[in-house]
């Protein structure tokens, strides 16, 4: 099977034992591991939240405010008296959902740009691509601020203004990926068959690019995490109280002096949770490097 | 073969011509072109064979694809049972696929990795409404049945096939729609010499059974000599002999053919054969001579050659030639 070998890992014996292939080669990775781990346990404590979390994230105890760690409250309480550590537990939610919601919406809108683009060619291409290349020249998180300045701030909006800045590396990695595989014979042979172009994009080209995107979008959730983050802090994202770390971050700068554990423990938690996407993305990318045979492994 | 008495053919194509730009821009018509195909004419008959021989670069590939409907000629008919193909309605156009199917040279690139054999064959029983949808599974394993694979490989990936199997594979995703004619383009090129035969008998016997017309396209002449009841030979876009199998490669006319049969391996080192070396660069097919376009290699080459077209002429039963040695 050498004869092809850039489509090595692309031809999985079955759906299942090639995630089976690909999560033992991200175990095999020890920032794999630690990424992995850091992620699961953050899909957890989201999920479970309620649960975990000691203290009602919104209950507010005015006469405990600004009260370091203690082990009553690890993380200690912030200048309303309420939990930070519950506090934290719950913006996991707000990240998180953040992160694999614009992710999702941003890559599929991409896929389809960048496969109409790369596809078409000609005019449509000219014309899908310089709008790309025009977001591209923007840096994101200005224009998500400038966004979120004409919207107004919500959790919506904040999704809004992600996935407008986030699909176009998508439309761009699709693109080229599609120049590359349109040349192949078994698209040839799909419009020798006479297949409609929207049934040769959705069901051959595009099946045909997932990889890098995959790769891609665990690596960009990171991104997404930091810039939600990033607008909840200037006050243009999650509003007060529903907890975010970015909301959790701008209100400890007021007190940073007096009380620097609630803005050390929000910004910890958005460092590591990135982190460890970055670490998954990374071994991800490795473990689905075409150039190393899957199939010569156990 | 030659003495075959001669259907009517199904496909008739004549002066076909295509170029493609080379500095296609937004605005403005390109100005440089390659010319693929320049003014060729052919017929296809049922269960009979032709053979288009030339080297790498010269259009056959083109001609496959304009006459499956990949590209479209720039000027020359591609008729269909006397309908002229470029004026069909899109069901016609449908229909048409259904008539005229290919299948491509490599056998690694031709098959969605993504997507398994009975997967890949069912989709055409569904976007062709070839049968009712309960049918489709046991349709497939006909199919698979008719190329000599077995039914438990439509749960499989192009990936888990051997090079043999998946042009079997692209032999029966060409046959589900039960086509008339099929463009084999180069079928057996990037396959050992032993899956050939393999696949070249295949090909026979669906040929026979379902009295497939076959274009049959390769630079391997010791295989069309073996599979096609005639021959054209193709030099830079335009035919220059063509003729039925036996004459083309007994009494070949044109200099070009007879550089190429030189070229053929005789497993005898006391033939005593004189190969013919070509010299002299083959022209850019960006500029097209205006005589005829083997001048430049041409060992009998005269003065008439290098501006004037040759014109065709008749060398024997069926065998025509375009060079100006036969005027």
């Amino acid at each position: 099977m050498s004869a092809n070998p850039t489509s090595a890992i692309a031809i999985p014996q079955s759906a299942a034992s090639i995630w089976r292939t690909v999560l033992g080669r991200v175990l095999r990775n020890p920032l794999g591991i630690f990424g992995l781990a850091i992620v699961a346990l953050a899909i957890l404590a989201a999920l479970f939240a309620p649960q975990i979390a000691p203290y009602d994230p919104y209950q507010q105890i005015l006469a405990e405010r600004l009260r370091g760690p203690s082990p009553a409250h690890l993380m200690g309480q912030d200048d309303l008296g309420r939990d930070i550590l519950s506090r934290a537990l719950f913006g996991t939610r707000v990240s998180l959902a953040v992160g694999f919601i614009t992710i999702a919406i941003s890559a599929l809108a991409g896929m389809l740009v960048g496969a109409i683009a790369g596809y078409f060619g000609g005019w449509v291409d000219e014309i899908l691509m310089r709008l790309t290349d025009i977001l591209l020249a923007f840096p994101g998180i200005l224009l998500a601020i400038a966004i979120m300045a004409i919207l107004e701030p919500s959790f919506n909006n904040v999704l809004i203004a992600l996935c407008i800045v986030g699909w176009k590396g998508y439309a761009r990695l699709v693109r080229g990926e599609v120049l590359k595989e349109k040349e192949k014979e078994y698209v040839q042979a799909a419009r020798a068959l006479g297949y409609s172009r929207t049934r040769i994009i959705v069901f051959h080209l595009l099946p045909n690019t997932l990889n890098p995107v995959f790769v891609m979008a665990t690596l960009g959730i990171a991104g997404m995490i930091i810039s939600e983050a990033g607008l909840s802090f200037l006050g243009l994202g999650t509003q007060p109280p529903t907890p975010s770390w970015g909301g959790m971050l701008s209100d400890g700068t007021n007190y940073f002096w007096e009380a620097p554990h609630m803005t050390i423990f929000p910004g910890l938690a958005i460092m590591i949770l990135v982190l460890g996407f970055s670490f998954l993305g990374d071994a991800l990318r490795d473990a689905l490097d075409p150039h190393i045979k899957y199939y010569s492994e156990s | 073969m030659a003495d075959h008495p001669a259907s009517s053919p199904i496909l008739e194509v004549s002066g076909l011509h295509k170029r493609f730009p080379l500095d296609q821009k937004l605005i403005g018509a390109p100005k440089h072109f390659i010319y693929a195909v320049n003014g060729v004419s052919l017929q296809l008959r049922p269960g009979r064979t032709v053979g288009l021989v030339g080297e790498s670069g010269c259009g056959k590939s083109t001609v496959g694809k304009l006459i499956c409907g990949l590209e479209t000629p720039d000027v020359g008919q591609i008729r269909f049972r006397g309908e002229e193909v470029s004026r069909y309605s899109s069901a016609e156009k449908m229909a048409y696929h259904r008539r005229v199917q290919i299948i491509f040279q490599n056998p690694y690139t031709s098959l969605n990795p993504r997507q398994r054999a009975g997967r890949m064959l069912g989709e055409i029983f569904r976007v062709h409404r070839l049968c009712a949808p309960a049918e489709i599974e046991k349709r497939v394993s006909d199919i698979l049945e008719a190329v000599g694979l077995p039914p438990e490989s439509r749960q499989r990936y192009p990936f888990e096939f051997s090079g043999g199997q998946r042009q079997r594979l692209c032999i029966a995703r060409a046959l589900t729609v039960q086509p008339e004619a099929i463009v084999c383009d180069e079928p057996v090129s990037a396959l050992d010499v032993s899956i050939q035969a393999q696949i070249l008998r295949l090909l026979k016997k669906l040929q026979k059974e379902y009295n497939l017309a076959y274009l049959f396209i390769s630079h391997d002449l010791s295989v069309v000599y073996h599979v096609c009841d005639e021959v054209l030979i193709m030099y830079l876009g335009r035919i220059v002999e063509h003729g039925p199998v036996e004459r083309i490669f007994k009494n070949p006319a044109h200099p070009y053919t007879k550089a190429l049969l030189s070229a053929v391996p005789i497993p005898d080192p006391q033939s005593g054969r004189k190969r013919i070396i070509l010299s002299g660069e083959i022209p850019s097919p960006t500029r097209i001579p205006p005589g005829c376009p083997f001048f430049s290699r041409c060992s009998q080459r005269m003065e008439v050659c290098e501006n004037s077209p040759p014109p065709m002429r008749q060398v024997g039963p069926g065998q025509e030639t375009h060079c100006w040695l036969y005027e």
